[in-house]
């Protein structure tokens, strides 16, 4: 299979616009209201030791993605059975992003029109970016994150006029379990989702180092998330926040300065476009890969069509309408954590065991021969 | 309309994407390729004639509620 690995800086490039994706328009978990940036930092927090176990598997077959890893841990068979596993976790969370991408599109910019061509315009878009590589991926996302932070900074001075930062107050008015609750859920969503990059990448170059690469990823990315929750609440307030389904969009739109700078909602919708690409590409590349390892293609690149369009037919089948998709989080809190949690920690635990026993072999050799 | 954009859009694949390479495929490859490629072709028709096609959610959310009684 093509060996395909990113350098430090794309790397963390990647990861960084992947976490704060979705949140760049729906905004963060506000379960905890005002503190909801508490929420984030534990979330962090939590994630952490998940990032690391993900960096170590990384360390410890590096220049293989998650699909070569679980053949050389698990053999033929159980190597296919967690592909079929992780290849489905791709493809539907690919379907689910492209469907809150139109959705948004569809409710806030161009209400009259069908859902089905903004899927297909968008799915042009990532197989194009798919088909083009990791290293293409990497490169436009280290651009790219310019772009956005540029957005999300300027958004966070034009609104200035606009926030009362009283809102933040009463610190602490929830319980911890209301903060803990809610940090769950961000761990979940977004933050573990990044383990479809271990399926998408075949790794980093060897010389690299992935803990300080998933670090340097969870710090900007949790300081990302805080800005735009923090603004956010600010300027809309906590009621309207967990009202809003798209709350970062309504935020920027009051922007308004000096009756000349105003209707700024556009450059919220641009960030939502950048992210939402490099999500869809991660999580498409990762179905493609998992297919063609499951069939022994050894080009995914031939299979990012087809399974594209079966992602944007999922996508038309996955939920109804945006109420159902957000019913429907308290389930994929349960269901993506043998996805993001479960299966990267058999595989590094395997790994520990199996590169011990290997080099416990050797220097039992060694010794036998001197 | 969303139909022939359907239509028009796998036109193009087939053409762009298959007829450009694929004709010095292995059969494996073709086999997958055309296989997902009607799956979804039959998906998004339905999709783009109104017709509902069942998701997988309902599957998931009956998984997860019977692994979790508590979320019902």
């Amino acid at each position: 299979m093509e060996k395909e690995t990113l350098k430090l800086r794309p790397a963390v490039c990647v990861k960084v616009i992947y976490l704060f994706g979705s949140s760049a328009t729906m905004g963060v978990n506000f379960i905890a209201e005002q503190d909801a940036w508490m929420s984030i930092l534990l979330a962090a927090i939590f994630t952490f030791p998940i990032f690391m176990i993900y960096a170590r598997i990384m360390r410890l077959l590096p220049g293989k993605n998650l699909f070569e890893i679980f053949e050389v841990l698990f053999g033929k068979i159980g190597g296919k059975v967690l592909t079929v596993l992780m290849g489905w976790y791709a493809l539907h969370l690919c379907g689910m992003i492209l469907l809150d991408f139109t959705d948004f599109i569809r409710i806030c910019i161009m209400p009259e029109t069908p859902q089905l061509p903004i899927m297909i315009g968008i799915f042009l878009v990532i197989a194009y970016m798919a088909k083009s590589g990791v290293g293409t991926m990497g490169k436009w996302s280290t651009f790219m994150i310019i772009v956005t932070i540029l957005i999300i900074a300027s958004t966070v001075l034009l609104s200035i006029n606009k926030m009362d930062f009283s809102r933040m107050m009463p610190i602490f008015s929830h319980s911890p379990a209301t903060i803990a609750a809610s940090a769950v859920q961000l761990v979940v969503f977004p933050y573990l989702e990044v383990v479809t990059i271990l399926c998408a990448t075949g790794g980093m170059e060897r010389e690299d180092n992935p803990y300080k690469m998933y670090t340097y990823a969870l710090l900007a990315g949790t300081a990302v998330l805080v800005t735009i929750c923090l603004r956010n609440l600010f300027v809309l307030g906590p009621t309207v926040v967990d009202r809003e389904y798209f709350p970062s969009f309504i935020a920027v739109k009051i922007i308004n300065v000096g009756e000349i700078v105003s209707r700024l909602e556009g450059l919220i919708a641009m960030n939502f476009i950048i992210a939402a690409v490099l999500k869809l590409t991660v999580c498409l590349m990762g179905a493609a890969k998992g297919m063609s390892h499951l069939f022994g293609i050894a080009d995914y690149k031939k299979l990012v069509m087809p399974v594209g369009l079966l992602a944007v037919m999922i996508s038309t089948a996955v939920f109804q309408s945006i109420m159902e998709m957000r019913n429907f989080l308290p389930i994929y809190e349960y269901y993506s954590i043998p996805f993001q949690i479960v299966i990267p920690v058999i595989a590094w635990i395997t790994a520990e065991v199996k590169l011990r026993r290997t080099k416990n072999s050797l220097l039992s050799a060694g010794t036998e021969n001197t | 309309m969303v139909t022939a954009i359907v239509i028009i859009l796998y036109v193009i694949v087939i053409l762009l994407d298959f007829m450009a390479s694929g004709g010095s495929w292995p059969m494996k490859e073709r086999v997958v390729y055309w296989a997902v490629l009607a799956l979804s072709f039959s998906g998004m028709l339905m999709a783009s004639l109104g017709i509902q096609v069942p998701g997988p959610s309902g599957v998931i959310r009956n998984i997860v509620e019977f692994i979790v009684p508590g979320l019902k």
